[in-house]
């Protein structure tokens, strides 16, 4: 695979193989996770401290700058997860499931609060917590198909067969991701349309529209911190019988 | 623009027009849960780390031999 004479960090495939990838991933989690840290703080400041409040809303509205990135977050999550997948079966890279599956448990926790704090806004906003309308029934199933792969690739005890049945299960799923994004167009809801819009652009003022951003993007940071940090565990885990995790357990791995 | 507070006093973003339970209730959720999954994220890494640890060490009793 490797062409000669080529700087090493040019050769990204390198970083498929689970002893070159975890010493990078442990040199990125901080990083990351300062990041998340920062931009959340920030987010938090002009969404909730300077931000005005909504014409028809009042302060409540405040809700969307964790339900919107939370939102966002599950969605996109799912999406990797099925590429990792895909990878995996085209590629037949341990790494890629191994990816996936680290990025399950965020992404189940992301639909949860998403749905929590859609609950929250709905009770005072529609007078009630839950309605069994297209975009909140399809992010339940999105939450609940989280929950499926989870269960289905720990209940599996060969890592491979675990692999090639998460990655099915993972990319059968991905098309209700489309649903959700589409479902407040394709169906009457009484959910809200999109606040952005690739043809319409952004209905919110600036600062509004500003903490969004930032929260949606410290949620992303923070979701590659937790999943690069699931990913070494469960490196160290499948690849404990080779001589360099033994190594660096005997050097004192914390 | 991100300089002018939107709260005259301090009681007032506590209690966010009326939504104050809500709001609040949405971030403390968030708060707890992510907070819960850091933990969960350590304490299983500290598991499997254990758990290699004592399979090198029963190895190495293993290479040695009872020999007493």
């Amino acid at each position: 695979m490797k062409p000669p004479h080529s700087p090493r960090w040019l050769n990204l495939f390198s970083f498929a193989s689970p002893m070159q990838f975890y010493p990078l991933a442990g040199r990125l989690i901080p990083l990351f996770m300062a990041l998340a840290i920062l931009l959340c703080a920030a987010g938090f400041w002009i969404g909730f401290a300077i931000a005005p409040g909504d014409a028809q809303q009042g302060e409540g509205y405040r809700i969307i700058f964790l339900h919107v990135p939370t939102s966002w977050m599950a969605m996109f999550i799912y999406v990797v997860m099925a590429f990792w997948s895909v990878m995996h079966l085209i590629l037949r890279t341990r790494l890629s499931a191994m990816m996936a599956q680290a990025l399950a448990p965020t992404g189940a926790l992301m639909a949860f609060l998403s749905l929590f704090t859609g609950a929250l806004w709905g009770k005072p906003m529609w007078g009630t917590w839950w309605v069994w309308d297209a975009r909140l029934t399809s992010m339940l199933l999105l939450f609940f198909l989280y929950l499926g792969f989870i269960a289905l690739t720990r209940s599996i005890d060969e890592p491979d067969r675990a692999d090639k049945a998460g990655s099915v299960l993972a990319i059968v799923g991905v098309f209700n991701v489309p649903v959700i994004y589409f479902s407040v167009k394709w169906w009457n809801t009484l959910h809200q349309g999109a606040s952005i819009s690739m043809e319409k652009g952004s209905s919110m003022a600036s600062t509004m529209l500003v903490a969004m951003l930032l929260m949606s993007l410290a949620a992303w940071m923070y979701s590659i911190a937790s999943c690069l940090s699931r990913v070494r565990t469960l490196i160290l885990q499948r690849e404990g019988y080779t001589r360099w995790v033994k190594e660096r357990i005997a050097q004192g791995e914390k | 623009m991100f300089s002018t507070l939107y709260w005259a006093n301090f009681s007032d973003f506590i209690h966010m027009g009326g939504y104050g339970l809500y709001v609040w209730g949405s971030l403390i959720a968030c708060v707890l849960v992510l907070g819960m999954e850091c933990l969960l994220i350590r304490q299983q890494r500290k598991q499997v780390i254990r758990h290699l640890r004592r399979m090198a060490l029963a190895e190495e009793i293993g290479d040695e031999g009872y020999e007493r």
